[in-house]
C-alpha cells in the first residue's frame, strides 16, 4: 500500500521559562493511504503536539516527516500553506470559525482561496460540492445561519465539511468529538468513517474509547513516545463495535490507561 | 485575590496591556502638550507686548524742526495724552546695506532704519528672548532679514549712510514687538550708541522719529488717534498697542492653525481613550461572566477593572506628561520666530493638569463601560452579549454571492460591514487629519498663486519692477516725470526686443471721512496712470472714471457705514475734496482699508507715497521665458513676478505658512502612523485565533496581511476622500475669518487639483499604509497553535 505519512525520529522540544521540555522523543510511525488512525494517551503525553507537528502546523525540533513523499520540514512557509490548503484538512476540538462569515461561507472560504477557486466556473463547482457535503452531513438547513445560531454538533459537522472542501488526501482531527454529546459524537464519527471509506486518510487524537474503537489502528503515546499500537481493522459493521471497544479497553489497560 | 487576578491579567494579556499603555501615553502626551500650546498661543502676543513695555500709541514722522516742535506741542496740549517721547531712527536704504563676504546687496522690500537700543519703551530682545547690549562694531538685525537675506550670527554687514560706511558684526537677531512682523514695512537695525552717533554725524541723512505716546487712563487708543488726526502734522504711519496685533496676523494665523491642531489632537486623544477602554473591556466579557458565575459581586468585578485601568492610566499619564515637554517645545518653537512665547510654570501646571484629566477620564470611561456588568447575567457575559438567537436579518455579506472578488478582499469588506464600529475612531482620525492638512494647503496655494496681487486690490501683471532710488527721486518731481520715466523704460525694453506695456501704480496714505471730520481714518490710496481702472476687479458697482469718483474696499465702506452712491471726503494737501463711491472692491493692503482713485484724479506725490511699475508683455506666448529673459537683461531694474512682489511687503508669508504646513504634515502623519500601528496591533491581538485558523486552513501570510491591510486601506481611502472633499467644500468658510481679517472679504480658494486630490492624499495613504504593513509583521509570528488563544 502507498504510504501517505512517514514519521522518523520526530522530536519536539519547548523551552518554557528557560526550562527545556521534550514533548516528543524520537517518535516513529507510518500511515498508509486510506488508513484511519487514532492517537490515544494520558493528558500531557504529547498527542496534540504530535498531530500539529506531523501536519506542519508547528515546527519540529528534529527528525523527518514525509507527507505524500515530501519532507515537510524542508518546505517554506508558503509551500507549507499550499500543502495544507490543497492536501490536508483540519478539524479541531473547539469549533473555530470566522465570526464574520456564515456557516456556508466558512466552509467554502479556503476553497475560494485555492488555485481551483478563482474563476466563476470553478466557484460554481465549489458551491455545488459544498452543498453536496452539507447535504451528506445533514446541515444544509443551516447554510446561511450565523455561526452563533447553530448547535455544537452542527458546527462540528460544518467544520468537517470545511476540512473536506478541497478534497484533501488526509484529515487531521484533534479531539473532534471532545465538545459534543454522545449523539452528536456518533454522528460526527459516522461521517468520518464514511469519508474514510471513500478514500481519505484520517489521523485523529481522542480520549474517547468509543471513538478510537471506530478507527483502523490505535497508537498509544506516553511521555512523547509511542508505547504501542493496536490494529483493529476497518470499521464497517456497527454490530462489531462492542467487540472492538472491549478489545481496545483491554489493550489500554495493559498499556496502563 | 484581586491582586492575583490582576497579576495574571497583566501577564496573560501582555500584548493588549502594552498597547493600552501606549495609547494612554500617546493620549496623555498629546493632550498635555496641546493644552500647554493652546495657552501659549492665545497669550503670546499679550505677553510679548507686556515684556516689551509697548507704548499706547505710536506715530512715525519724518523729522524736521517744525514737525518735531508741533508734535511735542500736540503731546503737551492734548488732554488724552499723558506723556510723549521720541526716538530717532536714521533711514538706511536697503541697497546701501551690503554683505561684504558675498559681495551682494541686502535687498529687502522693507524700509530700513538704524537705531540705538531702546531703553524705556518698545524694548527689543535677542534670539534667546533676552535684553542685550552692543559694543562698537556690532549690530542686531531684524529677524525677518535673517530669513530673507540668509544671514547668521557672526556674519558681517556693511552699512553706508551719507559719507559714513561701517562694517558691523551681526551679533543678534531681534524680536521687536513694534517692527518685527512681516507686515510692518518699517524695520530697525540696532547698533551701539557709538556707531549710531557716527551715522548721525553725517549730513546726508534722513531722520525718522518714532513718537511713543502714553495715553491717560480714561482715554482710548482710538480717541488719541482721533485727536492726532485733527492736526495737519504729516505722518508716515500711526498705530497703537491694539493695532500692533494686526501686523502679526501671519504669526497669529500660524498660532491659530496650531491651536486648531491642538484641539484636533485633544479630540482625537479622548476618542482613542474611550474606544480602547471600551474595546478592551468588551473583550473581557467572557471572564466577567465567569467571575459572575463563580459568585463575585458586581462591585468587586468593577473594582478589578478600575484598579487595573487606574494603574495603566497612572503610568501612561505620567510618561505622557514627561513626553509632552519636548513635544510642546517642538511645536512652540515653530509657531513664530518673531513673537516671544511664554513658557512658565503655568505651562507645566496646565500640562500636568491635563495628564491628571486623562487619568480621571480613563477611570470615568472605565466606570461607564463596566456599567453593563450590572445588567448582564453571567451567561450573557460569557456569550459576550450574544444569546444565540437572532431577531433581525443578518447584515453579513455572502462570500458565495460575490463573484470573482478575492477572498481576503471579501473578508476585509465583510469585517467593515459587520463590525464598522471598531473602525470609527480610525476613520475620524483620518478624516480630520486630512482636513487639517488640506485646508492650510489651499490657503497657501491661494497666497502663493500669481493671482494673489488681485487680493491686494491690484490688477494681474506679467512683471513689476522697482528701480534703484525707489520712491525718493521721483517723489519730488511729480507724476509727469514719473510717466516720462515709465515711457523711457518701455523704450529701453523695446530696444532689447521686449514689447511691453508698463504703468506706474502709486500708493500713498490719505485721510478719509464720511460724515464727521473727527471720524477721519488713515486709508491707503491707490492710483494707476496710463491704465484703465476697469482692469481691476470689483465686488460691486462700476469702476471710477471721473475725477471725483473712487472705489472703496468693502471693509472701509463698512467702517464708515456707506455704500455705492454715497460720498466721502478726502483730506488732501490743498484742502478737503468730495468723492462719490462708484464701486466696492477687496484688498489685503493696509488690512483691508484702501481706496482706488480714478485715472483722472490729480495726484500730489506726497512724502509717504511710493510707486511700483507694473508691466505686461504684448506678446502673449511664452510669458515665463520672456520674464526670465527680461530679468537677465535688466538686472538693475529688479524685475519680479507677482509672488515676489507680494512677498516683498508681506514678509514671505508663503514661506511662513510653508513651515506650518510642514509641521502639520509631520504631526498629523505621525499621529496617523502611531494610531494606525497601535490599532492594527490591537485588532491583530484580538484576532489571533482567526489568524491562526486561516493559517491552519492553508492561507498564506501574504493573504492574511492582504485581508488586514485592505480593510484599513478601504477606511483610509474613504476617509481621505471625505476629508479632502470636506476641506475643499468648507475650506473657504474655515479660512474666511483669517482672510476677512486681512481684508479679503470674498475669498475664493485656489485649489491645486494635483496637490490636493493626488499628491497629499497619496502621501497620507503611503505613510499610513506603511504603518499598516509594519504592524502586520505580527502575522508572520502568529503560530497555528494560538488558535485556542484568545486574549
Amino acid at each position: 500500500m502507498n504510504k501517505i505519512l512517514n514519521v522518523n525520529n520526530l522530536c519536539k522540544t519547548y523551552i518554557v521559562n528557560k526550562r527545556q521540555n521534550n514533548v516528543l522523543r524520537n517518535v516513529n510511525f507510518e500511515m498508509n493511504q486510506g488508513e484511519f488512525i487514532s492517537i490515544m494517551g494520558p493528558s500531557g503525553s504529547g498527542k496534540s503536539t504530535l498531530l500539529y507537528t506531523v501536519s506542519g502546523m508547528d515546527r519540529l525540533t528534529a527528525g523527518r516527516v514525509i507527507f505524500c513523499g515530501r519532507d515537510i520540514s524542508s518546505l517554506s512557509p508558503d509551500k507549507m500553506s499550499e500543502l495544507r490548503l490543497n492536501e490536508m484538512g483540519f478539524i479541531f476540538q473547539q469549533m473555530h470559525m470566522l465570526r464574520n462569515l456564515s456557516a456556508y461561507d466558512n466552509i467554502i472560504v479556503s476553497a475560494y482561496s485555492s488555485a481551483a477557486g478563482k474563476t466563476g466556473q470553478q466557484r460554481k463547482i465549489i458551491n455545488e460540492y459544498a452543498e453536496e457535503l452539507m447535504r451528506k452531513l445533514d446541515i444544509i438547513d443551516i447554510a446561511n445561519n450565523d455561526i452563533t445560531e447553530v448547535s455544537g454538533g452542527q458546527l462540528q459537522r460544518a467544520c468537517i465539511c470545511r476540512a473536506l472542501i478541497n478534497r484533501p488526501k488526509m484529515i487531521f482531527a484533534d479531539e473532534p468529538t471532545g465538545a459534543l454529546n454522545s449523539k452528536a459524537s456518533n454522528e460526527v464519527m459516522s461521517q468520518l468513517n464514511k469519508i474514510n471509506r471513500e478514500g481519505t486518510s484520517i489521523l485523529l487524537v481522542t480520549h474517547d474509547v468509543k471513538v478510537a474503537a471506530k478507527t483502523d489502528k490505535v497508537l498509544y503515546i506516553v511521555d512523547g513516545n509511542i508505547q504501542g499500537e493496536l490494529l483493529l481493522g476497518k470499521y464497517s459493521d456497527v454490530n462489531t463495535h462492542k467487540e472492538r471497544e472491549r478489545k481496545l479497553n483491554g489493550w489500554l489497560m495493559d498499556m496502563g490507561w | 485575590m484581586f491582586i492575583k487576578i490582576l497579576k495574571k491579567d497583566i501577564k496573560r494579556k501582555k500584548a493588549m496591556n502594552i498597547i493600552l499603555s501606549l495609547f494612554m501615553i500617546v493620549a496623555s502626551m498629546l493632550i498635555a502638550s496641546s493644552t500647554s500650546l493652546l495657552y501659549t498661543t492665545t497669550t503670546a502676543l499679550q505677553h510679548f507686548k507686556q515684556v516689551s513695555e509697548t507704548s499706547d500709541n505710536l506715530i512715525v514722522t519724518f523729522s524736521s524742526p517744525e514737525n518735531d516742535r508741533r508734535m511735542l506741542e500736540w503731546g503737551r496740549k492734548c488732554r488724552k495724552v499723558k506723556e510723549i517721547s521720541s526716538e530717532d531712527m536714521i533711514l538706511a536704504l536697503a541697497e546701501k546695506i551690503t554683505i561684504p563676504s558675498e559681495g551682494r546687496k541686502l535687498e529687502d522690500g522693507a524700509t530700513l532704519t538704524v537705531a540705538k537700543i531702546p531703553v524705556k519703551n518698545n524694548l527689543v530682545f535677542n534670539e534667546k528672548e533676552e535684553l542685550f547690549e552692543l559694543k562698537a562694531g556690532e549690530a542686531a538685525l531684524p529677524n525677518i532679514i535673517r530669513e530673507s537675506a540668509g544671514l547668521k550670527i557672526g556674519d558681517t554687514v556693511k552699512i553706508s549712510i551719507g559719507d559714513v560706511e561701517k562694517e558691523l558684526l551681526v551679533k543678534h537677531f531681534l524680536k521687536d514687538v513694534l517692527f518685527g512682523s512681516g507686515l510692518m514695512g518699517l524695520k530697525r537695525i540696532i547698533v551701539s550708541d557709538e556707531d549710531y552717533d557716527d551715522f548721525h554725524g553725517t549730513e546726508d541723512k534722513s531722520i525718522i522719529k518714532l513718537w511713543s505716546v502714553m495715553k491717560t487712563e480714561t482715554a482710548t487708543y482710538e480717541e488719541v488717534e482721533k485727536e492726532f488726526s485733527k492736526t495737519s502734522i504729516s505722518s508716515i504711519s500711526t498705530f497703537n498697542s491694539k493695532t500692533i496685533s494686526y501686523t502679526y496676523i501671519m504669526d497669529l494665523t500660524t498660532a491659530a492653525i496650531m491651536s486648531i491642531l491642538s484641539i484636533f489632537l485633544i479630540f482625537i486623544s479622548f476618542l482613542i481613550l474611550r474606544f480602547t477602554i471600551r474595546f478592551t473591556i468588551e473583550e473581557d466579557y467572557k471572564e466577567i461572566g465567569i467571575m459572575k458565575a463563580v459568585g463575585l459581586k458586581n462591585r468587586a468585578i468593577k473594582n478589578i477593572y478600575l484598579v487595573k485601568y487606574f494603574a495603566i492610566a497612572l503610568l501612561g499619564g505620567s510618561l505622557g506628561f514627561v513626553a509632552s515637554i519636548p513635544f510642546s517645545g517642538f511645536l512652540k518653537d515653530n509657531i513664530s520666530q518673531n513673537i516671544m512665547m511664554t513658557t512658565g510654570i503655568l505651562n507645566y501646571f496646565l500640562a500636568g493638569l491635563s495628564s491628571v484629566l486623562v487619568i480621571a477620564a480613563t477611570l470615568l470611561f472605565c466606570y461607564l463601560c463596566t456599567g453593563r456588568i450590572n445588567k448582564m447575567t453571567a451567561i450573557d457575559a460569557i456569550r459576550q452579549g450574544s444569546i444565540g438567537e437572532r431577531f433581525s436579518a443578518s447584515r453579513k455579506l455572502k462570500l458565495h454571492n460575490t463573484g470573482y472578488i478575492s477572498t481576503p478582499v471579501f473578508m476585509a469588506v465583510s469585517d467593515l460591514v459587520t463590525g464598522f464600529r471598531k473602525f470609527i475612531v480610525l476613520m475620524l482620525t483620518f478624516i480630520m487629519g486630512t482636513l487639517i492638512i488640506i485646508v492650510p494647503i489651499n490657503d497657501i496655494n491661494t497666497l502663493a498663486s500669481d493671482d494673489v496681487v488681485t487680493l491686494f486690490g491690484l490688477a494681474h501683471s506679467d512683471f513689476n519692477l522697482r528701480p534703484d532710488g525707489y520712491g525718493v527721486s521721483y517723489r519730488e518731481a511729480g507724476v509727469e516725470r514719473l510717466m516720462d520715466y515709465t515711457y523711457s523704460i518701455e523704450m529701453e525694453m523695446e530696444k532689447k526686443g521686449f514689447d511691453t506695456d508698463i504703468h506706474p501704480e502709486i500708493m500713498f496714505m490719505t485721510k478719509i471721512y464720511a460724515g464727521n471730520p473727527d471720524d477721519s481714518r488713515n486709508i491707503l490710496g491707490m492710483q494707476a496712470y496710463g491704465y484703465p481702472t476697469g482692469n481691476y476687479a470689483y465686488l460691486k458697482g462700476t469702476p471710477p472714471k471721473l475725477e471725483n469718483e473712487l472705489a472703496l474696499t468693502e471693509k472701509t465702506a463698512g467702517y464708515f457705514g456707506i455704500g455705492i452712491g454715497d460720498s466721502v471726503n478726502c483730506i488732501e494737501k490743498n484742502g478737503t475734496k468730495k468723492y462719490i463711491v462708484t464701486a466696492l472692491f477687496q484688498s489685503m493692503n493696509n488690512l483691508g482699508h484702501s481706496v482706488r482713485f480714478s485715472e483722472e484724479h490729480i495726484m500730489d506725490m506726497q512724502d509717504s507715497s511710493a510707486f511700483t511699475l507694473f508691466g505686461e508683455f504684448k506678446d502673449k506666448e511664452n510669458k515665463t521665458g520672456q520674464f526670465n529673459a527680461l530679468k537677465e537683461k535688466f538686472p538693475e531694474l529688479k524685475i519680479r513676478n507677482s509672488r515676489e512682489y507680494v512677498d516683498s511687503f508681506m514678509g514671505n508669508i508663503s514661506g511662513q505658512i510653508d513651515i506650518i504646513k510642514a509641521i502639520i504634515l509631520i504631526v498629523v502623519l505621525s499621529i496617523n502612523f502611531l494610531i494606525t500601528c497601535l490599532l492594527v496591533r490591537m485588532l491583530l491581538t484580538k484576532e489571533t485565533a482567526d489568524v491562526a485558523l486561516l493559517k491552519a486552513l492553508g492561507f498564506k501570510n501574504g493573504d492574511i496581511r492582504k485581508w488586514q491591510a485592505v480593510r484599513i486601506m478601504i477606511i483610509l481611502v474613504v476617509s481621505v476622500i471625505l476629508g479632502t472633499l470636506l476641506a475643499n467644500l468648507t475650506g473657504s468658510y474655515l479660512s474666511s475669518g483669517i482672510f476677512n481679517f486681512m481684508g479679503a472679504t470674498h475669498i475664493k480658494l485656489n485649489i491645486e487639483p494635483l496637490q490636493v486630490y493626488l499628491l497629499y492624499p497619496i502621501i497620507i495613504l503611503a505613510v499610513t499604509m506603511t504603518a499598516v504593513l509594519i504592524s502586520l509583521g505580527q502575522v508572520r509570528s502568529t503560530n497555528i497553535w494560538e488558535i485556542n488563544n484568545q486574549e
